[in-house]
């Protein structure tokens, strides 16, 4: 059911990172109530300064979102707030450290008020291996691997290159094919991380049978101030030489306006967007075939920085080549 | 001075081995005055005679050690098991052992109904039914516009009509892994886990949880133990927030209500730090009929679901292993904190990994904090060998073996779960006796029915439906298994000192018997009749 509420599941091992990828998610400009269900209500650190109540197992965020403990009953707490009188915009669930995520997906895709929109892994690139050879745990982390639609790899400035490489190696031997990987950088935007990466009935996109699919894919991404004309966009979004599969995000105009923009196949819509969040953008596309550091390149060319601070760029890359994971845009 | 009493009986079988039967029992003040003969009472002044039970035999009160408050919720619901089951007020639902039977049951049922409301049965088991798989079609017979849901007795399954699949949308097109379909493409009604059942469950209103702790479900509880013989009888895992610890201290507080219940609370709640102050904050709030403190901590799923974790060689029918509830390094924080602050935990584990990595967090919490009389249980413990035994006796571990399941799931075991060598050591209470780690046995009710001497026959006979003696070698003598029902179960609960035996200044709790268990074959065991209770001096029987 597409008419639902959102739901992305956040999985991982213990300490592998997904707290904080939930506490920076909370603190983003993203314009969207957002509800988290999470697990270690004690370890959500939240500037103190967005909170603006707090009950036994609430805190109820400035930018309309909500962190609640999941206590212990996943299905009581999305009963309490499927009940509720008004449904957040999206639902992300913190699954414990040894969850099986399927099954939290499975809810998602059963119960007909929430639409599933995937499963977010967060890889621990200095614990890895680790986990994945100790006899009673290797199991349930290459099944939080193995149910990913999108790999998140944290931690990467605590870890040197070579050890960011074989890490995300080791883990994409155990991801599906579908997933991209993502190397956080000191950011991974909302609209990467909530945004569809499943069809209604719980296949990836493109995932149909087609033999065309790939089987690897890159992505690229942008957060921060720079805008660009409409018609540099609409150049941009015309190229179909740049191996874009999949591109959406909120691009800001140089007129001031935001454009919610998106692109699947050939087909690409630009609509206005109400909240201006500066630019956001993701592309995924082929691995072999999306460039992450060209696209950064043009994306530079034909945007402008806004005035005030530089932005930052996080163009993030993934592969199945560890050599190429740490492109050139990389942050951190 | 108070009264007197004096209980004539065929025969009382004490559990004391200073007098391990006697003919009379004299009570005053709720407690056991004195053992013996006719004269028992004689030292201690004027008596009452009561002769009620002089036909019957008596007992210690059944000490239940593992079951869940929600075998009392059930009854607000129809019964549509294979086995013949009584309620809590004694009506025998008699079992339903063809599809044709379990459709007429509910008929009858849906005819009572108000209008607008949905069907809901619970105890189904298909496992019995071999012929044909209880499917919608069959529930549409008896209703095409009313939700029916009929619960299997694991509660991980339901099979469902029509007419619920219509209220939560679910097709032809639906992609949801417990939604099972049929041949042509159309969901057969049978719905598995959590994930499938959750939209209907709560369309419909249905909260076993939320039920369990309403005050008729916890009298029905009471009731249900009372009718087999059970005075005392541990709820393994509860939340027990304020509001509900003021209901159960209200309710076992009136007199007539016939239960002692030892809440175990829910360990992975909060911080271990929070669980521990918690635990000891709720042990003080105590009274008679209701013993708080102890905790209950998970670490995998059930064997018959393949959620247990498995030792090598895993599951004969599937490659994956289980899945932990707690993570091991977790556990083992839990285990340690809550050891050093003396709190007892009762620890379910049912494959063999949880059950070792449970005794190696055992294992260091106990050598960071020795000492003091700590009685922590490992819960279902289904698949220890004796290695795990020989380091449980070494920790002074106790154990409460899972005895019905060797029926209930015992055939399954042998031929989809574990295969013939696993199946035939699960629940192995000679090993558990041999290595001297002290022994209980348990139904799980409602998992399967609470009612200790079925529970005492499994541990005696371990025979399965399909005609099997599943590890003859595990087989423990009558006497042992009614040891396990009463003292065995009564220590694991640290009440030993109380209850568990007939003797001098132990709380006057029995189990009041049609027959004696010591005397009948042991096939013969799990058919004695029980006519009731007396707990704390009160009769509860006839």
């Amino acid at each position: 059911m597409s008419g639902g509420l959102p739901v992305t599941v956040v999985t991982g091992y213990l300490g592998a990172g997904k707290t904080t990828l939930i506490n920076d998610l909370l603190a983003q400009p993203h314009g969207r109530r957002i509800t988290v269900l999470v697990n270690d209500f004690g370890e959500i650190a939240i500037d103190e300064a967005l909170i603006v109540s707090r009950s036994g197992d609430t805190i109820a965020l400035a930018n309309g979102c909500l962190c609640c403990s999941l206590g212990d009953d996943l299905f009581d707490a999305l009963d309490r707030i499927l009940s509720a009188p008004a449904l957040p915009d999206h639902l992300v669930i913190e699954t414990s450290g040894v969850a099986d995520p399927r099954r939290v997906t499975q809810i998602a895709l059963a119960e007909p008020m929430l639409a599933a929109h995937g499963t977010v892994t967060v890889v621990d690139p200095l614990n890895l291996a680790a986990t994945l050879d100790d006899a009673l745990l290797a199991d349930t982390v290459r099944r939080q691997l193995a149910a990913a639609d999108l790999a998140v790899v944290s931690k990467a400035a605590l870890c040197d290159a070579a050890a960011l490489d074989q890490a995300c190696a080791l883990a994409a031997g155990h991801l599906p094919a579908r997933a991209p990987v993502l190397v956080a950088g000191r950011t991974v935007p909302a609209e990467v991380l909530l945004d569809r990466l499943i069809e209604a009935g719980g296949a990836a996109p493109g995932a149909s049978g087609d033999a065309a699919h790939p089987a690897t894919y890159r992505s690229w991404s942008y957060a921060g101030d720079r805008r660009i004309a409409r018609a540099a966009l609409d150049g941009l979004l015309r190229r179909d030489d740049l191996g874009i599969y999949r591109l959406k995000g909120f691009v800001g105009l140089d007129d001031g306006s935001t454009v919610l923009v998106q692109k699947a196949g050939g087909r690409a819509t630009v609509e206005p967007a109400a909240a201006a969040v500066g630019s956001r953008l993701v592309a995924i596309g082929a691995a072999g075939a999306l460039d992450p550091a060209a696209l950064e390149r043009l994306w530079r060319s034909l945007s402008v920085a806004d005035a005030g601070p530089q932005a930052v760029s996080s163009a993030s890359a993934t592969s199945r080549t560890p050599a190429a994971m740490r492109p050139a845009g990389i942050d951190e | 001075m108070s009264e007197t009493v004096v209980y004539r009986a065929r025969k009382i079988i004490t559990m004391d081995v200073n007098r391990p039967a006697a003919t009379h029992v004299a009570v005053r003040d709720g407690r056991i005055l004195a053992v013996g003969g006719a004269d028992v009472a004689a030292p201690w002044g004027a008596a009452r005679d009561d002769a009620r039970f002089a036909d019957a035999v008596l007992m210690p009160g059944f000490v239940e050690g593992h079951a869940h408050m929600m075998a009392g919720a059930m009854w607000q619901y129809v019964y549509a098991g294979y086995q013949d089951r009584h309620d809590p007020d004694g009506v025998l639902w008699p079992g339903l052992t063809s599809i044709e039977a379990v459709i007429d049951g509910l008929c009858e049922a849906e005819a009572r109904l108000a209008d607008g409301a949905a069907l809901v049965a619970w105890g189904f088991d298909p496992i019995f039914l071999p012929t044909e798989r209880l499917n919608r079609r069959h529930l549409d017979a008896v209703s095409t516009v009313r939700p029916i849901v009929v619960m299997h007795s694991n509660f991980h399954l339901m099979t469902v009509n029509s007419a619920a699949l219509a209220l939560v949308g679910y097709d032809r097109d639906t992609a949801v892994e417990g939604v099972f379909k049929g041949a042509d493409g159309t969901p057969t009604g049978e719905l598995q886990e959590m994930a499938a059942m959750f939209p209907l469950l709560r369309r419909l209103g249905i909260d076993f949880r939320a039920l369990s702790r309403q005050p008729d479900s916890v009298r029905a509880f009471a009731r249900t133990a009372q009718r087999v013989g059970v005075t005392t009888s541990a709820d393994l895992m509860a939340e027990l927030p304020d509001d509900d610890v003021e209901t159960l201290l209200a309710l076992t507080g009136e007199a007539d209500f016939p239960l002692r219940i030892v809440p175990a609370l829910n360990g992975m709640s909060d911080t271990p730090e929070r669980v521990a102050e918690r635990a000891l904050a709720l042990r003080a709030r105590s009274g008679d009929r209701l013993r708080l403190g102890a905790v209950k901590l998970m670490t995998d799923g059930s064997i018959q679901g393949f959620t247990a974790r498995l030792k090598w060689p895993g599951y004969l029918e599937r490659s994956e292993n289980g899945i932990w509830n707690t993570p091991p390094a977790a556990l083992e924080a839990m285990v340690e904190r809550l050891n050093a602050a003396g709190v007892q935990m009762h620890i379910h584990v049912n494959g063999d990994e949880a059950s070792e990595v449970a005794i190696a967090a055992l294992e260091k919490a106990l050598a960071a904090h020795p000492g003091g009389d700590h009685r922590h249980t490992l819960q279902h413990c289904q698949m220890a060998d004796a290695a795990q035994f020989r380091r449980m006796a070494a920790l002074g571990l106790c154990v409460n073996l899972f005895a019905n399941h060797v029926w209930y799931f015992g055939d399954q075991h042998v031929e989809r779960t574990l295969g013939p060598d696993r199946a035939g050591r699960i629940d192995a209470a000679r090993t558990a006796l041999d290595h001297g780690v002290p022994l209980a046995i348990h139904s799980d009710a409602p998992v399967t029915p609470m009612a200790p001497l079925f529970t005492a026959w499994c541990a005696a006979t371990r025979r399965t439906p399909q005609g099997r003696v599943l590890g003859a070698a595990q087989r423990i003598t009558v006497d042992e298994a009614l040891h396990a029902i009463t003292l065995g179960a009564a220590y694991t609960l640290k009440l030993d000192h109380e209850i568990g035996s007939i003797e001098t200044g132990k709380r006057a709790d029995f189990a009041v018997l049609d027959d004696d268990p010591t005397a009948v074959a042991v096939d013969a065991l799990k058919d004695i009749g029980v006519r009731g209770t007396v707990l704390g001096g009160r009769v509860f029987a006839p």
